[in-house]
């Protein structure tokens, strides 16, 4: 009895498994719904990198290990790292944040306070940074941490280049992310300077390894562009003529052929009522 | 009525909470955890208002930068010469060394690169040390007076000049690396007063500057003493008349 109890027990779990599976309806994003399930695999896998991935965090520091033990009880407890939810503004598009954003919250001075709301922001500096591949100055807003970054990698090709979508977050340091890419891939990079063009597409040609051709076309793009993107690659592709110039030439046609034969015969109206004509 | 007021007023009163003088990047804290999440659960976790309360652990920003090493890639005033591995303060090189390429990054590549480099570039022409060229230009700008005399017969000789530039802090350690012009200055002569001459100062026994000296007549006695003047404000006059163009042109680029 007992074996056959048993295999009722896992009959039943697999069929509550499938069961589970189909209950599962995956959550509706940009890239899944309406026009924008349309876009090809290259822009979501970007987008995902973008918007879905979870940033490294940068306002905390994260537990490491699977247990820790509870400050008051001493239990032991897993490590959970809930990160903080951070809001990205508007104007963080214009500049080179390096994973920087906003914190809402509160502050308060004591147990029996009230909290008081409060802001973290980053200072944001005017500076300039320096891309080798693109061999261009660029005056743009940062961060300090930003400048930390750049130094840290080596320059800001490195940094770009090695640091994942959703950590850069600003469109304008993917904008500068995707033109490094797209002169490494086409190698526009120093057209005048074939010496300078090699040693500096052997120094950066490692990274092209992540992409391939269609997936650099459509990175950087924002969800907006991207769509636009497709529309103008859809005109293009098909450049449908309406069925009324078709129809119009037909009917031209006709007539001039009609025209070269007017051997139209004078039937009455009667003749043709008459079934045995 | 009048409580609702108060209250009112004190509401109107509240800062906004943006406009803040704060600085950015910190390392903060819930002050309350969040509640134990199920394993492997899909659900995002439920945070109240309690889990926005936040201390503040550590601020990096306001702690001292740790220096940075960058190579560089020609002689730098102050920092160093060709090829040459140094370790400044990272705003600094970042603003001054790389973004002018005066310094590339010491990247572990590039060390290596630039180890093999150096073996080619040995027979270069490079300053005879790294303040050199601070210290000429510093000289440059100088105007030395040298107080001589009014009443015993003197002429000028390199230990007065040495010892005019101690006054004004520059101690130089040779009389052999002051040069004199060939013709003899002596005196008293109260015709030479405020009067300029120039002499040559070798750095290093490489780099050779001129440097500006104006005569001034003194005397031990009180009453006997010239009134001061800001001679190094007018325009030089030379005592020896070779000199004049070479004394204008000096001026002329202290002005710039």
């Amino acid at each position: 009895m007992s074996v056959i109890n048993l295999l009722d027990n896992s009959k039943m779990e697999s069929k509550l498994a499938n069961g589970l599976k189909l209950l599962y309806i995956p959550k509706t994003t940009k890239i899944s719904s309406g026009l924008g399930d349309r876009l090809p695999e290259a822009y979501k896998k970007f987008y995902k990198e973008w918007r879905h991935k979870v940033p490294e965090p940068v306002y905390f520091q994260p537990k490491s290990g699977k247990w820790t033990r509870d400050e008051k009880t001493n239990a032991v407890i897993p490590v959970q790292n809930i990160p903080i939810p951070l809001k990205y503004p508007k104007t963080m598009h214009f500049g080179i944040w390096g994973g920087e954003a906003v914190i809402q919250g509160f502050k308060q001075s004591g147990k029996y306070k009230s909290r008081v709301p409060h802001f973290w922001t980053p200072t944001l500096k005017k500076s300039v940074v320096y891309s080798e591949v693109l061999d261009k100055y660029m005056s743009t807003t940062v961060t300090e941490r930003a400048i930390d970054l750049i130094n840290k990698n080596y320059g800001l090709d490195h940094y770009l280049l090695k640091t994942a979508a959703c950590d850069l977050r600003t469109t304008l340091s993917l904008k500068i992310k995707r033109q490094i890419l797209m002169a490494l891939r086409d190698k526009t990079l120093y057209p005048d300077d074939n010496i300078k063009q090699q040693t500096v597409y052997n120094k950066y040609k490692d990274y092209l390894k992540d992409y391939t051709h269609e997936e650099i076309e459509w990175y950087g793009l924002t969800f907006n562009e991207a769509l636009l993107k497709l529309q103008e690659m859809d005109s293009f592709k098909e450049k449908k003529e309406p069925l009324k110039t078709k129809y119009r030439i037909e009917l031209i046609e006709e007539l001039k052929n009609s025209s070269q034969t007017p051997t139209e015969e004078k039937t009455s109206w009667l003749n043709k009522l008459n079934p045995f004509n | 009525m009048d409580g609702m007021l108060r209250n009112f007023s004190k509401l109107l009163s509240v800062r906004s909470p943006i406009q803040q003088f704060h600085r950015s990047l910190v390392i903060l804290k819930r002050r309350h955890q969040v509640q134990l999440q199920k394993k492997n659960s899909k659900q995002k976790p439920i945070l109240k208002g309690r889990h926005f309360i936040y201390d503040v652990v550590e601020n990096p920003e306001l702690k001292k930068k740790e220096k940075m090493e960058v190579i560089l890639t020609q002689y730098v005033e102050g920092i160093g010469h060709e090829g040459e591995k140094v370790s400044v303060r990272p705003a600094y090189a970042y603003e001054h060394l790389i973004l002018p390429k005066l310094a590339v990054y010491a990247s572990p590549e590039m060390v290596e690169s630039m180890k093999n480099d150096n073996t080619q570039k040995i027979n270069k022409e490079t300053p005879s040390s790294i303040t050199a060229l601070q210290t000429l230009n510093y000289l440059k700008k100088m105007v030395i007076s040298v107080s001589m005399n009014k009443d015993n017969p003197w002429t000028i000789e390199p230990w007065h000049i040495r010892v005019s530039l101690r006054k004004m802090n520059v101690h130089v350690l040779n009389d052999d690396s002051i040069k004199l012009p060939d013709q003899p200055i002596s005196g008293p002569d109260l015709t030479l007063e405020g009067k300029s001459f120039v002499v040559f100062i070798t750095i290093n026994k490489k780099e050779k500057v001129p440097v500006e000296c104006n005569l001034h007549h003194w005397s031990t006695k009180f009453a006997d003493r010239l009134p001061y003047t800001e001679f190094f404000r007018r325009d030089p006059v030379s005592i020896l008349p070779e000199q004049t163009d070479l004394l204008m042109s000096i001026r002329e680029k202290k002005n710039i």
